[in-house]
């Protein structure tokens, strides 16, 4: 009989929740066949309330691991799980309004449950082979995710671009792994950290393995040179699904990528630091100006994410107090931004019963829908920085970061990254409100757009509160970076 | 280190070279996924390298993982590739252009 290690059940309650949730989502789907399956989102909708519950329960509980120390439990994890449990209940909502909801509802919340799962564990992952299974549990879920509306060429296609890249990612990131296995010896980031330490930074396996998992998690970002495969699956996603994706994904690979560079890997700084500046730079200056010459929404917004994407890496490379208190509060603001930008967009979709919002089909739509037009150009703003948003002061924490970390030009090439934005966002806004569109009729309320509206306005609210009132989330950041960075 | 090691981890990467070139430059969708398959192997056959010269079992046990977790992934794929068939999609890669990628 193999005995195994202690489990401390209350500790990984949140992830429990959301996979036990699945397997019965799974199972009920088998036996409402046919019938209406919003039970499956109200079932889905309760498991993310739980479990956004019990992070929320154990959130002022001392840092602990359990599993062997395969899992560490401190306020970033339970962070991240409020985190991707609020991200998850707002895609579910969209996905109301989907016109295959009522075929295939339970399942789609099901392996949305999984994503989730995957996310919250990635964030308490403590070793490789944690970080390796719950990277794939939420990858493997989001191709599922991403290819769901099996009737459209466009999303099957990207399901399989997404899985053929992403799990070269996976495979990159794991061989590194086995690099630093056999360096140090271990998988855990704590031992991993301890050695390299004591051996310093010049062996050539640990070399080797610090760049493949740094490319192997880039990868999972989607950041330059590794980018490619964001607009693409990013445009054939459903729309409800590319939200997510932007979101809780940059969440969780971020704080994954986080979690290696500053826990396991802080004692070869000197070899990732250099190659991180660089992505940095290329990432911003390349997302920023493909993204001025995209005529499709979603493909913009694709672009712009990778953008985003390179602020988050300055904060990683600045590092320490600093740095992880920026990330996590960056993040956090991109959220609703993003979910409630690609719910326009699914609003829009639904609206003109297109499949692909362009420059043209969103011209005058401004005056069809006057709320809808009104959030998008506040979230537009907000990714853009303006103040009274919370892209504005999450922008400007990174940026504060960076100036305190010694990275002033790095700052620099940021400002001019936010300046070329405002071009293409701009865009968006003036086609919205340009009189000379095909608008005037006013467009009958069609099927699906209430749920979409409720998600519009709450990330509205979101994005405005944050932006007014950004105390609360500052000081929450502070204790997740706190965590982050006392483990390191 | 032991003598063998070195040879174990020139295989390994020459199979992933292998698996990585069959990716990029192969156009059938099938044919992508063996080499993913491909590739995941030459990881794992690092490991039990690596596993065999550190002593203990982490990385033997590892690559058993990396073992399940390839084989569901390959479902999905060949789930995707059944999919892709029904709507009578061509299957190659190169025609794969309708988000112009």
């Amino acid at each position: 009989m193999i005995k195994g290690p202690a489990v401390d059940w209350l500790a990984i309650a949140p992830e429990m929740t959301l996979m036990v949730g699945a397997f019965v989502l799974l199972m009920l789907a088998a036996f409402i066949r046919g019938r209406d399956r919003g039970i499956g989102v109200i079932v889905g909708l309760l498991v993310l309330a739980l479990s956004g519950g019990f992070a929320v329960y154990g959130w002022n509980d001392p840092s602990t691991t359990t599993l062997a120390g395969a899992v560490q439990i401190d306020q970033l994890t339970e962070s991240v799980r409020v985190l991707i449990a609020g991200c998850g209940i707002l895609t579910l909502i969209i996905s109301v309004g989907w016109t295959r909801m009522r075929e295939v509802g339970a399942e789609f919340a099901a392996i949305l449950l999984l994503a989730c799962a995957g996310m919250d564990l990635i964030a308490a992952s403590n070793s490789f082979v944690t970080l390796f299974v719950a990277l794939e549990l939420f990858s493997i879920s989001l191709y599922v995710l991403c290819a769901f509306d099996s009737k459209s060429k466009a999303s099957l296609e990207s399901g399989f671009k997404y899985l053929v890249l992403g799990t070269i990612g996976s495979i990159v990131l794991v061989y590194g792994a086995a690099f630093l296995y056999g360096a140090t010896g271990s998988f855990g980031f704590d031992a991993i950290n301890v050695a390299l330490t004591k051996a310093g930074s010049g062996d050539a396996l640990v070399i080797l393995g610090t760049v493949l998992v740094v490319a192997g998690l880039a990868f999972k970002i989607g950041v330059m040179p590794f980018h490619m495969w964001v607009p693409d699956v990013y445009e054939g996603a459903p729309t409800h699904v590319t939200g997510f994706m932007a979101a809780a994904t940059k969440i969780a690979a971020f704080v994954a990528l986080a979690r290696v560079l500053l826990e396991a890997l802080p004692a070869v700084r000197d070899s990732w630091q250099p190659a991180l500046v660089v992505i940095a730079v290329a990432t911003i200056l390349v997302g920023g100006i493909a993204a001025l010459v995209q005529t499709s929404i979603k493909r913009m917004l694709a672009y712009s994410s990778i953008a985003a994407a390179g602020f988050g890496l300055i904060a990683i490379i600045v590092g320490g107090d600093v740095g992880a208190r920026a990330l996590v509060f960056y993040l956090a603001a991109y959220a609703p931004m993003a979910i409630g930008a690609f719910a326009v967009v699914s609003m829009q979709e639904r609206d003109t019963k297109e499949h692909k919002a362009t420059y043209d089909s969103i011209r005058g739509w401004g005056f069809d829908r006057p709320i809808a037009a009104a959030a998008m150009t506040i979230f537009l703003l907000g990714f853009a920085g303006f103040p009274l948003t919370i892209g504005f002061i999450g922008k400007f924490v990174v940026l504060g970061s960076a100036v305190q970390g010694g990275f002033g030009w790095l700052a620099v090439v940021a400002v001019v990254g936010s300046v070329i934005g405002i071009g293409y966002y701009l865009r968006v806004i003036l086609a919205m409100y340009d009189r000379s569109g095909k608008s005037g009729a006013m467009v009958p309320a069609g099927p699906g757009l209430g749920s979409a509206t409720l998600v519009i306005v709450i990330c509205l609210l979101l994005v405005l509160a944050g932006g007014i009132l950004p105390g609360l989330g500052l000081d929450w950041a502070t204790g997740a970076a706190r965590a982050l960075v006392a483990a390191g | 280190m032991s003598p063998e090691l070195p040879f174990f981890l020139a295989l390994s990467a020459i199979l992933f070279t292998i698996g990585l070139t069959g990716v990029l430059l192969r156009r059938s969708p099938l044919t992508i996924l063996l080499s993913l398959e491909i590739m995941l192997n030459s990881v794992n056959l690092t490991l039990v390298a690596f596993s065999r010269q550190v002593g203990g079992s982490d990385g033997q046990v590892f690559a058993l993982i990396v073992m399940g977790i390839a084989a569901a992934e390959v479902v999905v794929g060949l789930g995707l590739v059944v999919a892709m068939t029904r709507r009578e999609m061509v299957l190659d890669t190169d025609e794969l252009r309708t988000l112009n990628g």
